[in-house]
């Protein structure tokens, strides 16, 4: 027997009235997302949180042409820097428990480098004129500089090559940021740039000190000028030069994140400056092939 | 059998397919929810309910009803912190790199809350007192450099409401609220917080509120099931200085329950909707709940369009504890749906 609503009984009626709207309340489509729909910075985050590093990258790049917030920058930044593998578990170590890697002259003649390096000088000098042992003691005492950064960097992660130009792209991007923490954020990226560029710098030295041994173990006066060209002592010039350069973007950088502490980054800037002008003065070998 | 329609009907709502919808790190049903066993196991539906497990009724106008002096104190606390492990141990330096790669990948936000309250109740007039409320929300994404949303913040309240019948089974009431907070709320970078004056982010700011939350109550308690209808406003109010976690935004409860006869113990269902600024779709104001107590137990539950909860009490002489479980169906930061299941756990003595 079909009982239609009028046959109801009132209790009923109200039963039935009760469950439909229930069920008509459970039975609605789902509520589209709320934030990310709103703010595209936190669609960014969210592909990013994905994996998605070249959609937001695409998507940051056109947000700042329109959006001038400074979060908007920091999150391109570090976009880039995910693409060159870094993330916040790469360097905690070394944010945590920073200090900076300031340049300690005194300590460059106790060095293991130099140490080498009067080694094989002692044993050179004695038995043939060096022309330009003056020049050569300079990259000694430069890469025994480099060389006492390295147990305050070694936290820090290591690039690729490849990684490095993501890097570099993050480090342009917060330019003249004016948020400190964004400035101590690219002040870390440029010393994980350094620490590449510290490696490269000393694999090369140690092949150098080599090519030294080599030479000290049967010197010949008239190898010398031959042995100054295979050293390549014009790379060393121009990788100085750019190294120098991110040791004094990131005291730069330091000096906004920490104000306080201007005067310590601010004489590791000016040591920076001194050595660029003496990298810059050295004499190269000349007529090499 | 006309009891099983409606049980059936709400095991309908819980198990049906919920809502999917991300929440902010701070939205106002976290902020402003009252840190109540009861409350928070029925949802809105404590409006239109007074199961009498609470300090004061959610409802005002049901202070009318009360029959006898009253006093209760309670201690409520849930999270749902996933990374409470980790932090202990980066923080005393001892932290892997893993450590550090669990706390940094939270994919939600993570949630805690706890709150000390006493109340007395009498006929007509009811009073409580809520010394302490702790709240506490981050929310971490971009595992690069990580970006984090909190909020923290330590209230101090104290309510007062004022109800009579009036005629015709008609009832009113109205509670007087003031909320003291002091909070903090922001967004950071890893790196903003480490920087020189990082500790300056965390600097608290206070809020002061007063509210003003009436109500309503109409009764048949001569028909079947003796239905209710009930109205009522909260959160309606002033405050000294517009936060958006916190907003003086009024919502409106319009619901009605039924306390049907039932063999063994009591029953009482309820429908709640609640409208407020900020609703989507048409369906979000709905809720369904209902309690039932026997002897020294209680329970409690409700279910609305993306959560549902569950609560449980029992009653030793003087002494009550128990324990309430909510759900809530979010996007996660990774697009992907996923439950925030918190547990909450209350004692307290009459």
């Amino acid at each position: 027997m079909v009982m239609g609503y009028q046959g109801m009984g009132p209790r009923f009626r109200r039963q039935a009235v009760f469950a439909i709207l229930v069920l008509a309340v459970v039975s609605c489509s789902p509520r589209k997302d709320s934030l990310a729909e709103r703010d595209p910075l936190e669609r960014a985050y969210r592909k990013l949180d994905a994996g998605h590093v070249d959609q937001a990258v695409s998507d940051l790049e056109e947000l700042r042409t329109r959006d001038q917030r400074p979060e908007v920058l920091e999150a391109l930044a570090s976009a880039h820097a995910l693409k060159a593998g870094l993330r916040v578990e790469d360097y905690w170590g070394f944010l945590v428990g920073f200090r900076a890697p300031l340049l300690e002259l005194d300590k460059i003649e106790a060095s293991s480098t130099m140490t080498r390096w009067r080694d094989l000088n002692g044993r050179v000098a004695g038995q043939v004129q060096w022309p330009d042992s003056k020049g050569l003691v300079v990259w000694a005492e430069m890469l025994a500089g480099v060389e006492l950064w390295r147990e305050r960097i070694e936290h820090l992660p290591a690039l690729t090559d490849e990684g490095e130009q993501h890097v570099l792209k993050a480090i342009a991007v917060l330019e003249n940021h004016p948020k400190p923490g964004a400035r101590l954020y690219r002040a870390l990226l440029a010393l994980i740039v350094v620490k590449h560029r510290v490696l490269l710098g000393l694999d090369g030295w140690s092949r150098v000190e080599e090519r030294l041994r080599a030479f000290a173990e049967d010197p010949k006066a008239e190898e010398v000028p031959g042995l100054m060209c295979a050293l390549n002592l014009g790379s060393f010039q121009t990788w100085a030069q750019e190294l120098l350069a991110f040791v004094q973007l990131a005291s730069s950088d330091l000096m906004a994140a920490f104000p306080s502490q201007q005067k310590d980054y601010r004489g590791a800037f000016e040591a920076s400056s001194q050595l660029i002008e003496v990298v810059r003065a050295q004499s190269l070998p000349e007529d090499c092939p | 059998m006309n009891v099983w329609i409606f049980v059936l009907t709400f095991l309908t709502v819980a198990m049906s397919s919920p809502v999917s919808a991300r929440e902010p790190v701070a939205g106002r049903d976290f902020t402003l929810a009252l840190s109540d066993p009861t409350a928070r196991a029925l949802g809105g539906v404590c409006f239109s309910t007074d199961v009498g497990a609470e300090a004061l009724p959610c409802n005002p106008a049901f202070i009318s009803r009360e029959s006898e002096p009253d006093f209760r104190a309670q201690f409520f606390f849930g999270n749902n912190v996933s990374y409470l492990e980790e932090v202990p141990r980066i923080l005393e330096g001892s932290g892997s790199r893993e450590d550090v790669r669990r706390l940094f990948s939270q994919t939600r936000s993570s949630e805690l809350e706890a709150q000390l309250e006493a109340g007395y109740r009498r006929p007509t007039f009811g009073v409580a007192l809520m010394p302490v409320r702790w709240l506490y929300s981050s929310r971490i994404r971009n595992p690069s450099l990580p970006v984090m949303s909190i909020l923290a913040a330590e209230e101090r309240g104290v309510r007062a409401q004022f109800g009579s019948y009036v005629k015709n089974d008609w009832s009113w009431g109205v509670q007087l609220r003031g909320v003291s907070r002091r909070y903090v709320v922001k967004t950071f970078t890893l790196t903003d917080v480490l920087a020189e004056d990082g500790k300056s982010l965390f600097s608290a700011e206070h809020q002061q509120a007063l509210y003003i939350e009436p109500g309503l109550l109409k009764e048949w308690p001569e028909e079947p099931w003796r239905p209710q209808l009930t109205i009522a406003m909260s959160q309606w109010g002033f405050v000294d200085r517009k936060v958006e976690e916190f907003p003086a935004s009024p919502e409106f409860h319009l619901g009605g329950a039924v306390r049907p006869e039932v063999a063994l113990g009591e029953l009482e269902l309820g429908l709640d909707s609640r409208w407020r600024s900020g609703l989507v779709g048409w369906s979000d104001p709905f809720r369904l709940g209902g309690a039932y107590r026997l002897g020294v137990t209680r329970w409690a539950a409700s279910a609305g369009r993306s959560d549902h909860a569950l609560g449980f009490q029992i009653r030793y002489g003087r002494l009550q504890a128990g324990l309430t479980y909510s759900a809530r169906w979010i996007e996660n930061q990774l697009g992907d749906s996923e439950w925030i299941r918190t547990t909450f756990i209350h004692f307290g003595v009459d």
